[in-house]
């Protein structure tokens, strides 16, 4: 067993890129679910049309990145309105039904092999983003960093230079939720979430104020799938799939919903015990400490989903509050 | 989709530390040729068989067989695009063809061409006529064309050539028998939902396993299908109300919220998913009886293969069958009254608990002979469920979310819409009209055809 190795690749994933974009995802879906009561269950959509966005604009018709970031940003709004529409009047359950079908469609649409010619079709989009680390000032592929013992810190320059700008974005969007929930205008929202007629006898548009929160959360959402085609430099289609939501959502819960740094924390400690778990399997498969007729090393990534459906159960059962949250805050909706 | 569905998420966590990447970062062609060859023999079964030998199958002399590079899928097991012709064979008299490959390892994809097949004889399954074939350093592998004679060659699959409304109107019985299938899986959710107000992901999942556990029996212990798919409703619906006793009993208990609960369903189904994918593997599988018929009986333009006909037969029977239990049976009144209103209910003396349960014992038992039904007719895989409950949601929200009635009516439309609209748009993306019929249905009448205008708000 290697322990080393272990260890450094658990810390590490509670910090690099990964980590970060569920972390941008899941503050957007805490908006959502934590501080509205809206089920979103289609976040990866908002990430799609984020990353498409900006890969189809920059590759497409050669607009400079700035350009393409803002198209993507568009993208998100534009998308919040079409999901929200039909849905923000209605149960709560029905948004959940249509965003999950929602971010269906756009992976479907986005990998027809048809439509390669402006959305590249199966393969993706790839090598946009070259500006990105051309704004890099350190170099990139050097070597930075130090390590303590067992753990090893030591990160490319392009990897640190994608982890500082995706720290900071985190770092701004915790400010601005900070901001927004201590607001009038947050207030209101969790008084949707409280009891929408009460809200509605103090005068407050029930319907503007969940379409402002499902377009913030979902710009939030947006700019992880920025983040994520950017700091690959590329857009596939399958990575934006259904279980990317989930995965999120269980950030959200395991942080605590209702809490500015909620999604924070439990991005980075979901990140940890997963990786964690999955390099200690790996290992054990591979040095036969776990005989191959229980698991073998395309199976340990199974297990891994396994094991978040069946913490985000228990997270859900057991401590609906997560970590940090507060019980009070998160209960949310009663039968109607 | 659904190795790339495991492959998104695993990627997503290893590819931290890695470098910009691409899906076709392997570039098929090394530059020597090496004596690999990608071979095959075109032969069919002769629609009426020489009683002496019957099991003789008749070579197919002088078709052409054309051998491109191509991208594969990240399994290798789909055709994603055709690359440039490297070359074609001819068959012999023994209908065996060989085919040098000029470059090594990599991926490629065989094509028949159709047009020089002796006439009446074609593909049994028309959309493989492009086969993919991945080679490793220095494998040849051997490329088999499902051929067949007469009306088999054609089964089910229209062909370009014919007018469109013949097209369509074989299009629309596929759609019937898809719709009959989906409206066997919704009605348990719908009826989950109208009892308990859960909106269950976790059903999805209910298909997935039904189905494989229909498959366990009859290909890994070689029980009969017919008997096998008994023995899964029954382990099935066990399942549904063990699920409901364990979990959703005790989370109603709590009062936990629906949204909660909502989420709970999603880590089961999550839990439930990747648990299968561990047992059964990724490996889309057929069952061992029924896979393939080559046999079919014509009605008109239409032609359909008995197992067509059974599947259609028996789940129009079941459905009507639960329809008119739903209507008249004290079961079925005691389930629409919880449904209807669960207080009420249970103020005249309806054990409401013991419905729920029977609810999901029901609804369990439905959507595991409805995903048998649908592995006969496709094939069983672990995602299979994934790939039908956007279907369910969109037939159950068409019909009216609740309503056993509106879930029938609702599956068959979406059956029969997404297969009809294949004649002028793509059937990759068939998927799409259903979906977006149901965010137009939600903005027009929010609550379904047969579903009540106050459960919406």
């Amino acid at each position: 067993m290697d322990w080393s190795l272990i260890i450094s690749n658990t810390f590490r994933s509670g910090i690099t890129q990964t980590a970060i974009i569920y972390i941008l995802a899941a503050i957007g879906m805490n908006l959502h679910v934590g501080y509205t009561g809206l089920m979103n269950f289609g976040q990866v959509g908002f990430m799609a049309v984020g990353a498409y966005g900006v890969g189809i604009s920059t590759s497409y018709y050669d607009l400079p990145l700035p350009v393409g970031i803002l198209v993507g940003l568009g993208c998100g709004v534009v998308l919040a309105l079409l999901l929200g529409m039909p849905t923000l009047r209605l149960r709560a359950d029905y948004l959940g039904i249509v965003t999950i079908a929602a971010a269906e469609i756009i992976r479907l649409v986005m990998k027809y092999q048809k439509f390669k010619d402006w959305s590249g079709g199966t393969n993706g989009i790839n090598g946009f983003a070259d500006d990105f680390q051309a704004w890099n000032p350190m170099t990139t592929s050097a070597k930075y960093g130090f390590e303590i013992g067992p753990l090893d810190l030591r990160f490319t320059g392009g990897d640190l230079w994608e982890m500082a700008i995706g720290w900071t974005l985190v770092l701004l969007a915790v400010l601005v939720m900070w901001r927004l929930v201590n607001s009038p205008w947050g207030r209101v929202l969790k008084s949707v979430r409280e009891d929408e007629n009460a809200a509605r006898a103090m005068g407050k548009s029930i319907f503007r104020f969940k379409m402002q929160s499902l377009m913030l959360g979902g710009l939030f959402g947006t700019v992880a799938g920025m983040f994520y085609a950017i700091s690959n430099n590329s857009v596939q289609p399958d990575n934006y799939s259904r279980a990317f939501t989930f995965f999120a959502l269980t950030v959200a819960i395991l942080g605590g919903l209702g809490r500015v740094w909620g999604p924070v924390i439990g991005g980075v400690l979901f990140w940890m015990l997963l990786s964690g778990v999955e390099n200690l399997l790996k290992e054990g498969v591979t040095n036969d400490h776990i005989p191959e007729s229980i698991m073998d090393g395309v199976q340990v990534g199974q297990v891994r989903f396994m094991l978040v459906g069946l913490g985000l159960m228990s997270l859900m059962i057991f401590r609906p509050q997560g970590i940090f949250g507060d019980k009070r805050e998160i209960a949310i909706d009663a039968r109607k | 989709m659904s190795r790339w569905y495991l492959f998104g998420l695993v990627g997503a966590a290893v590819l931290s530390l890695a470098a910009p990447t691409s899906a076709d970062a392997a570039m098929p062609h090394a530059p020597l040729p090496n004596g690999q060859v990608v071979s095959g023999t075109l032969q069919f079964k002769p629609e009426t068989p020489d009683p002496s030998a019957p099991n003789a199958r008749t070579p197919v002399e002088g078709a052409v067989v054309e051998v491109f590079g191509a991208t594969l899928s990240i399994d290798g097991r789909k055709v994603e695009e055709l690359g440039e012709l490297l070359g074609s064979a001819t068959s012999d008299a023994e209908g065996t063809f060989v085919f040098e490959m000029p470059a090594g390892a990599g991926d490629y994809a065989v094509r028949l061409v159709l047009e020089t097949l002796p006439a009446g004889v074609g593909l049994v399954d028309a959309t493989k006529q492009t086969l993919p074939v991945r080679l490793a350093e220095g494998q040849s592998k051997a490329i088999l064309f499902n051929l067949a004679e007469g009306d088999a060659a054609t089964a089910g699959v229209p062909s370009r050539g014919d007018p469109w409304y013949e097209r369509m109107a074989r299009l629309a019985v596929n759609g019937l028998q898809f719709g009959l299938i989906i409206g066997m899986c919704a009605i348990g959710l719908s009826l989950i939902y109208g009892t308990t107000g859960l909106v269950n992901f976790a059903h999805s999942e209910m298909i997935t396993l039904g189905a494989v556990l229909a498959w366990m029996f009859n290909v890994t212990f070689g029980v009969p299908l017919v008997l096998a798919a008994v023995l899964a409703m029954v382990i099935g619906a066990g399942a549904g109300a063990l699920i409901d006793r364990g979990l959703w009993r005790p989370l109603r208990k709590r009062n936990t919220g629906l949204i909660a609960m909502s989420i709970v369903s999603i880590g089961l189904g999550l839990f439930m998913q990747y648990a299968i994918l561990y047992q059964f593997g990724d490996r889309p599988a057929k069952y061992a009886d029924y896979s393939v018929q080559t046999k079919s009986i014509s009605f008109g333009p239409i032609s359909l293969s008995p197992k067509e006909i059974i599947i259609m037969v028996l789940s129009a029977l079941i459905l009507v069958a639960v329809a008119l239990g739903l209507r008249y049976t004290r079961l079925g009144k005691a389930m629409r009254a919880v449904s209807d209103n669960p207080d009420l209910a249970a103020s005249t003396g309806i054990d409401v608990d013991r419905i729920i349960t029977l609810v999901w014992t029901l609804g369990a038992a439905l959507v595991t002979l409805g995903a048998v039904f649908q592995g006969v007719s496709e094939t069983v895989s672990w995602t299979m469920g994934q790939q039908l409950l956007l279907l369910v949601f969109a037939s159950v929200t068409l019909g009216g979310l609740g309503t056993a009635f509106g879930a029938m009516a609702g599956s068959i439309i979406v059956g029969v819409a997404i297969l009809t609209v294949t004649v002028w748009w793509p059937s990759e993306l068939q998927t799409v009209p259903a979906l977006f019929l149901m965010i137009v249905i939600l903005m027009v009448r929010p609550q379904g055809l047969f579903g009540r205008r106050e459960r919406i708000g």
